[in-house]
């Protein structure tokens, strides 16, 4: 009897498969859904908090709340695409899985909400189911092996990691905010695409009123300057004598 | 009537430029300002540490949804 099943125990695809293998919003989905939800939630909403108060040139107050809100929503609907479609992978390595789907989702929803409420045209954007998420991942993520081995790090290569993203944290917040806006814009949604529709640019032209060619000369100054200030910043490590550099 | 095409040079990176590019979104990604995707990312954002509990108003996101079955049927 399901309502005997100690979901507390399930791995994940059991959890999805009770979702959606009962009728939708009754008793086993939903205290399938609940479990989830119990496992996740402060990832996924330190996620969105995360992004949503980041750089948020719109000053959408509670964006964070209604992304997040929806994007558990659209998890629990989509649930039947959810399938342990990469054999036996680890349980860290289906959690992130997990979590780059909730992602992706979650950022259709930020732009369908930001778009909302700044009455700026509203695009089509499809919301990414599970599978749709792993297929676009294999284009995004060309280097199977990488892929397939994400557990695998040195010690080295993760002190130096973690060393550029201070280096970029840093200098992130020297750029304009309307380069970084365009930057963001030009990175997000972005999944197999290589460049930014004509509806994107339209849309960042609008916003900060400017021309296509300003938008291109914006973006591309802003990568410049960017780099700059990391090799300025690279420097300034070295020449403090980090060994990480020799 | 101007009839001037838009320039398309400025989209065209070099391969340094690319590789650049590549590393700003993985960084973006991974430090909280876009959405982490693929597993590396999603590690290096768990790794930041954000632990903030979720606020009551969102704890169960799934309530309007059903308010809103239950309304339709």
């Amino acid at each position: 009897m399901s309502n005997q099943i100690d979901l507390k125990s399930l791995p994940i695809a059991q959890l999805f498969s009770l979702m959606t293998n009962n009728e939708e919003f009754t008793g086993t989905s939903l205290r399938a859904y609940y479990e989830f939800q119990a496992r996740y939630e402060k990832v996924l909403w330190n996620a969105c908090k995360s992004v949503c108060k980041k750089d948020n040139f719109h000053k959408i107050i509670g964006l964070e709340k209604d992304v997040y809100r929806i994007s558990m929503q659209e998890i629990y609907l989509k649930s039947n695409s959810f399938e342990e479609s990469l054999g036996k992978v680890s349980k860290e390595l289906q959690d992130q899985l997990l979590i780059g789907w909730f992602s992706r989702i979650a950022e259709v929803e930020k732009e369908k909400l930001t778009v909302e409420k700044r009455k700026f045209e509203k695009f089509n954007l499809v919301v990414p189911d599970y599978h749709d998420h792993l297929e676009e991942l294999k284009i995004y993520q060309t280097d199977t092996d990488d892929f397939l081995q994400a557990e695998k790090k040195k010690d080295r290569k993760e002190e130096l990691y973690r060393r550029r993203k201070e280096i970029y944290d840093k200098v992130w917040v020297k750029l304009k905010p309307r380069e970084r806006d365009i930057l963001l814009e030009y990175f997000s949604i972005k999944g197999g695409r290589k460049y930014l529709s004509e509806d994107r640019i339209a849309y960042l032209c609008a916003k900060w009123k400017i021309t296509l060619d300003n938008l291109l000369q914006i973006k591309r100054r802003a990568f410049q300057k960017l780099e700059s200030f990391c090799e300025d910043e690279q420097k300034k490590t070295e020449n403090a004598g980090d060994p990480l550099n020799n | 009537m101007n009839k001037r095409k838009p320039k398309t040079q400025a989209t065209r990176l070099t391969t340094e430029e690319k590789a650049f590019e590549l590393e700003l979104e993985i960084m973006l990604r991974s430090t909280g300002h876009l959405f982490p995707i693929t597993p590396e990312q999603v590690a290096a954002f768990q790794k930041l540490g954000l632990d903030e509990e979720v606020p009551d108003d969102c704890k169960d996101p799934l309530a309007d949804l059903i308010k809103k079955r239950n309304e339709e049927k």
